[in-house]
């Protein structure tokens, strides 16, 4: 079972790779870009490989570690906001409509709308410093998955085991701890896995218009402008690794928190 | 504990299960249903008393008034002589459903000592371990519940009920949701349990033979509105084995209560194995 879905998860891969090799040898291998450089407007896969090496790790870290830094700024606090507001509305019932609201209006704004309004309450940041646009970007990107995760986990407590605490002479507070807040946490942790590529995305859509002068935003507009192709391409494919990455070590972290919330649960 | 001491000074008024006038309304819409008319009910401190009846007779009613996850319209219901609420307040009631509700991240032995946590009493590792034997569960005590088959996890279920040493024992279809012969085997090792844990029981089933095998007295309900149609008494004599099942005595009181749950004229229906 495992190692058919490795196979597959290969074939598509190398699928992919396969059609990017040919497009870009074939039909866009002499496309006027405007580059000095011999490249097409799409590079091959070889051709993304020598930028890499060109360019060397150092620089994608440089990049990286500061897009990072905002990445995780914009995770935790976003988050953070997000937990607390489930708990007031779990809390305090009458305001869960409100709370829900405050969320779906978080999700419906274009980020690409609100970034220059951040911007211009946080204003730019120092040289070399994470921009607070992007951080902004990354807890707004995060906040409503894991709201509505948290609410729809807390309420998929079962009935039954909620009645098992009361009879037995548990209060709302007991409920709280052991049950529904146990029950929540294998969809937090699922909207939480979802946050975690969310953010970075959401750091990088905010250094476009945060104006930091290190990170994959920055970089990849000045690669854009100064046509490197194959620069732009190897940054976008870095920035794609690094949110599977994430995506992938937060389902790591619930696999090894909630082991019970796979296979199956009692009936 | 005034209640208490009241309660041992007047046992005949005080002991046991008693249901008074217990009436049951709910509100659907802008009707009224009413789930449960007038049912009075007495048993003794430390007999087995099941409620029988189709689904909508107000059985499950009864059985959660008593646990104090419902409140009753009019009427009232005492163990002992203690309200449901003091009853859940002293840590007194254990209950069982049919969906056995174990947490799926506590092991078997965390599940059980679940009611110990909620009464802040010491867990007693020999008790507990005791009460795992009791309902044949050694080797499985750090099994997750998911690791079990439907059978076991009801015996944990019963297992965490009877762990605080209830004055009151409630179980809500505790086999209903499991294969007969499950259920049958099932119903042999509660029999074995309870007389060795005897404690005060309502059961609520819809399975004419297990009440009449596991109860003293069978309450035989009809719905709509819930009522108390009679009840019957079972002399059975104790200790009961399986073969009992078999004698013209049990065949009797097993014709009775069907007559009593289909009715002269059929018009009940029941939904047993």
């Amino acid at each position: 079972m495992n190692s058919r879905k490795w196979i597959s998860g290969s074939i598509g891969t190398l699928g992919i790779i396969a059609i990017w090799w040919l497009v870009s040898a074939t039909m866009f291998r002499n496309t006027p870009n405007g580059s000095v450089e011999s490249v097409g407007a799409i590079p091959t896969p070889p051709e993304v490989l020598a930028q890499f090496a060109e360019d060397g790790f150092g620089f994608f870290w440089k990049n990286a570690s500061v897009t990072l830094v905002e990445a995780g700024l914009g995770f935790l606090w976003g988050n953070l906001a997000a937990l607390a507001l489930a708990a007031v509305a779990l809390i305090v019932p009458k305001l869960e409509n409100l709370a829900t609201q405050i969320a779906v209006i978080t999700y419906c704004i274009p980020i690409v709308a609100i970034g220059p309004i951040i911007r211009l309450v946080v204003g730019a940041p120092g040289p070399g410093e994470p921009a607070g646009a992007a951080i902004s970007l990354a807890a707004l990107s995060v906040f409503f998955t894991t709201m509505i995760g948290a609410m729809t986990g807390v309420k998929s407590a079962d009935k039954a085991a909620l009645d098992v605490v009361t009879v037995f002479g548990g209060n709302a507070w007991h409920r709280l701890v052991k049950v529904q807040l146990l029950s929540a946490l294998p969809s937090i942790l699922a909207a939480l896995r979802i946050a975690a590529p969310a953010a970075f995305l959401g750091a990088i859509l905010g250094e476009y218009v945060g104006g930091p002068d290190v990170g994959f935003g920055p970089a990849m507009v000045n690669a854009q402008q100064s046509l490197e192709v194959a620069r732009v391409w190897a940054l976008a494919l870095v920035s794609g690794a690094i949110a599977g990455g994430a995506y992938a070590l937060v389902g790591l972290l619930a696999r090894i928190i909630t082991p019970w919330s796979k296979g199956t649960v009692g009936a | 504990m005034n209640l208490n001491d009241a309660a041992a000074l007047s046992p005949e008024l005080g002991s046991g299960i008693t249901i008074s006038g217990l009436t049951k309304k709910f509100k659907i819409g802008r009707e009224t249903l009413t789930a449960l008319d007038n049912a009075n009910l007495h048993s003794d401190r430390g007999s087995f008393l099941s409620l029988l009846g189709p689904s909508g007779c107000g059985k499950s009613t009864i059985l959660r008034i008593l646990a104090g996850l419902e409140t009753a319209t009019e009427g009232y219901v005492t163990v002992d002589g203690k309200s449901p609420a003091e009853l859940r307040k002293n840590h007194e009631l254990g209950i069982a459903f049919q969906d056995s509700a174990l947490m799926p991240w506590r092991s078997v032995i965390d599940n059980i000592r679940l009611p110990l946590e909620l009464s802040g009493e010491k867990a007693d590792a020999k008790q507990v371990e005791d009460l795992i034997k009791l309902v044949g569960l050694q080797g499985f005590e750090n099994a997750k519940p998911a690791q079990l088959s439907g059978g076991m996890r009801q015996r944990v279920s019963i297992a965490r009920a009877l762990v605080v040493q209830p004055s009151v024992l409630l179980l809500d279809e505790p086999f209903g949701a499991l294969d007969d012969m499950t259920r049958q085997r099932l119903n042999l090792e509660l029999l074995r349990i309870w007389t060795e844990k005897p404690a005060t029981t309502l059961m609520v089933t819809h399975g004419i033979s297990e009440a009449i095998f596991l109860s003293d007295q069978v309450a035989v309900m009809s719905a709509r509105p819930g009522r108390i149609k009679e009840v019957i008494d079972i002399d059975l004599p104790r200790p009961r084995t399986i073969e009992m099942m078999r004698t013209p005595e049990f065949h009797a009181l097993h014709d009775r209560a069907s007559e009593l749950l289909f009715g002269a004229h059929g018009e009940n229906v029941i939904d047993e194995q």
